[in-house]
């Protein structure tokens, strides 16, 4: 990300074009312009700052779009009955906010003993009415427009799409466990497990995604004002991938803090099958979940300097890919499908027998898949001189014991290589119901049942 | 375990293998828009190979659903089309894709999607026991039909229909399986009247199959 730092456009890689002359927008807010001229390819589109675009659909396309593009608009869907919420299968913003918020016992400190079923459940559901007012009036009207005064003033609304869930515990404190779906069981415990209690689990999820860090700051400080003493939050990651401004190529898989290119074999963008394996289907459990989709969040800590510290051709054996592109070793291209019968002259595996690849693939899984869509965290170091940095691992899913837990029962007990450099410290699955009926509320069909 | 990625589903390889072989080499190159079979005319329209003036009848096998009904190709429904697959389970790729385009399609097609059942016969019977085909299904449409019957047989029931797939089987440590590339329409008799080449986008079928549908049924 050295090119552009001036603001002259020029000498950009591969020939980008210039900054047309409809794209006075992009020059004046400097944004762009300074992050970047490669971002700029086709951003002639002659959009004013500020100018907010029609919601469109929460589309894996929209990778395709020109940064200028995902900077105006918003990836949220129109509201309606058994369609994603955004933030699933659209193309993740560079950043993303992930908190997981317990309901707080006694809002007010009364001394009634609250937390009674009936009144968790009426807590539960102000918090994610709020949510899905606000998180409405943020993509119609952009995150500055929102909150007078707000740091996001003078900001676009950065593709800000906002994304909230249930867990376990919240069904079981509002007394609604006959309403728990089967896929929403608790994951089982895995041998590598090396989990802490602080980062695990949670009443509710709220994932606030952004092009732009100060726009996910301050979408998060006013969805949190919403809820106000109701909740308060176990557990946050500030998550990140590269920006599209900084990337050659917007469209390529990005890689995580380890160098790798993560994401490769998810289920292919706008394709029937990703739909199928992330979106609950009509007849397969309760209704209130039917179009929605389950989310199993891992804070995988990464050995980064004990990775580092491997030479290259060991970190492309743990992983089964090579490292400048991404291809199976012994393949050309990231996108090569993976074959695992493959040998060297010498007859052993291309892909060795504990490569994470190789045990993490369908064919070892009875076919479980699941979506990645994880994001890189960097909380620096801790007290005892412990580098926080990894991956925050989301994975969508219909069922969750057909995807995540599937494939890490099997990282977990085959001996996956990787599993030396990570450490999953923290771990939550919640269910993320479909997006709201105009003038319903994110759940609103479980919490009014 | 892995799948086997040569062979069978090159085009061309397979073509001496079966007995059909007029058939296999328009499908499986799909270039030609039409070819003289040996006993007619096939006719190709995009993504879809017609073969109903010499279509290919059931072979004579009794397999059984997942669910634990005994099923045969002869026995499929005399008032709908099927749709018939010859895939597995825990295929990385091809399989579970064709099963969701299938869905679409039959999305897309509304009411007309009554016209049709959708039949996937397992390549790997033994991983893919009932409960495994019966889940596995269950996440592209609880109506479609898993099918399972001896291997030997599965092969030569697909060959009869002019789609090589071969018996899974284990090498250095490697499980490796296969499945048919094509998805093949049978009429009411369970004969195969065409067949969709492998990867056709959801759109493409539901273009042909209503039609399909009102020229059979």
């Amino acid at each position: 990300m050295s090119e552009g730092e001036s603001g002259h456009n020029t000498g950009t890689p591969q020939g980008a074009p210039k900054e047309g002359p409809h794209s006075g927008g992009v020059s004046r807010r400097g944004l762009l312009a300074r992050v970047g001229a490669a971002a700029l390819i086709g951003a002639g589109t002659g959009l004013g700052a500020g100018e907010v675009l029609a919601p469109r659909a929460d589309t894996a396309a929209d990778t395709a779009a020109a940064p200028r593009l995902r900077m105006s608009g918003a990836h949220a869907p129109a509201s309606g009955p058994g369609r994603l919420q955004p933030g699933i299968t659209g193309t993740p913003p560079a950043f993303a906010h992930v908190l997981a918020l317990d309901l707080a016992d006694s809002p007010g400190g009364g001394g009634e003993g609250g937390g009674s079923a009936a009144e968790s459940r009426e807590r539960a559901a102000e918090v994610l009415r709020a949510w899905t007012a606000a998180a409405d009036r943020l993509r119609e009207e952009g995150p500055a427009a929102v909150l007078p005064g707000a740091p996001s003033a003078g900001l676009l609304p950065a593709s800000l799409g906002v994304t909230a869930g249930l867990g376990g515990s919240l069904l079981a404190a509002a007394g609604l466990q006959d309403a728990r779906p089967e896929a929403m069981a608790d994951l089982p415990s895995f041998s590598t497990d090396a989990l802490q209690q602080e980062w695990c689990g949670g009443d509710l999820l709220l994932q606030v995604g952004a092009e732009d860090p100060v726009v996910a700051a301050a979408a998060v400080q006013h969805l949190l004002g919403r809820a106000g003493a109701r909740v308060r939050v176990r557990w946050a990651v500030r998550g990140f991938r590269r920006t599209a401004a900084a990337a050659e190529d917007p469209g390529a898989t990005p890689r995580n803090l380890m160098g790798q290119i993560d994401g490769t074999n998810n289920p292919a963008r706008e394709s029937s099958l990703l739909q199928r394996t992330v979106q609950v289907g009509r007849a397969a459990g309760p209704a209130w979940m039917a179009g929605g989709s389950y989310v199993v969040v891992r804070r995988i800590r990464m050995l980064l300097d004990d990775w580092f510290g491997e030479d290259s051709g060991h970190r492309e054996r743990v992983i089964g890919r090579d490292l400048p592109t991404g291809a199976p070793l012994g393949q050309q291209g990231a996108g090569a499908e993976v074959d695992l019968t493959a040998r060297d002259a010498e007859g052993r595996p291309r892909i060795p027998e504990h490569a994470h690849i190789r045990l993490a693939s369908p064919q070892n899984n009875l076919g479980a898949r699941m979506l990645r869509r994880g994001y890189s965290f960097d909380e620096g170091w801790r007290g005892d001189g412990t580098r926080d940095a990894g991956l925050l691992f989301m994975a969508w899913q219909a069922d969750p014991a057909r995807g995540f837990v599937a494939v890490q029962q099997n990282l977990a007990e085959a001996g996956d290589a990787l599993n030396e450099y990570t450490r999953h410290e923290g771990s939550a699955l919640f269910a993320v119901p479909p997006a709201a009926r105009n003038g319903g509320y994110i759940g609103q069909d479980l919490l009014e049942s | 375990m892995s799948e086997r990625q040569g062979g069978v589903r090159r085009c061309g390889l397979g073509a001496a293998a079966v007995a059909a072989a007029a058939v296999i080499a328009v499908a499986g190159c799909g270039t030609g828009q039409q070819a003289q079979g040996k006993q007619g005319t096939q006719q190709r329209e995009g993504p879809f190979l017609e073969v109903s003036e010499t279509a290919m009848p059931a072979p004579q096998y009794e397999f059984s659903t997942a669910r634990g009904e005994p099923w045969a190709f002869g026995d499929v429904a005399g008032d709908r089309l099927t749709l018939l697959y010859f895939g597995y389970t825990s295929c990385p790729d091809v399989c579970p894709t064709t099963m969701a385009d299938i869905d679409a399609a039959l999305q897309r097609m509304g009411g007309a999607a009554e016209d049709f059942d959708v039949v996937m016969v397992s390549t790997d019977p033994e991983r893919d026991t009932d409960v495994q085909l019966r889940a596995w299904l269950n996440a592209f449409n609880p109506e479609f039909t898993g099918v399972r019957g001896p291997i030997d047989e599965v092969v030569e029931a697909a060959r009869a229909y002019g789609i090589p797939v071969e018996k899974p089987e284990t090498t250095d440590g490697d499980y490796q399986v296969s499945h048919g590339g094509r998805v093949a329409v049978l009429d009411g008799e369970g004969a195969a009247v065409g067949f969709f080449d492998e990867g056709t986008a959801p759109g493409k079928m539901s273009d042909v199959l209503p039609g399909l549908a009102e020229e059979r049924l």
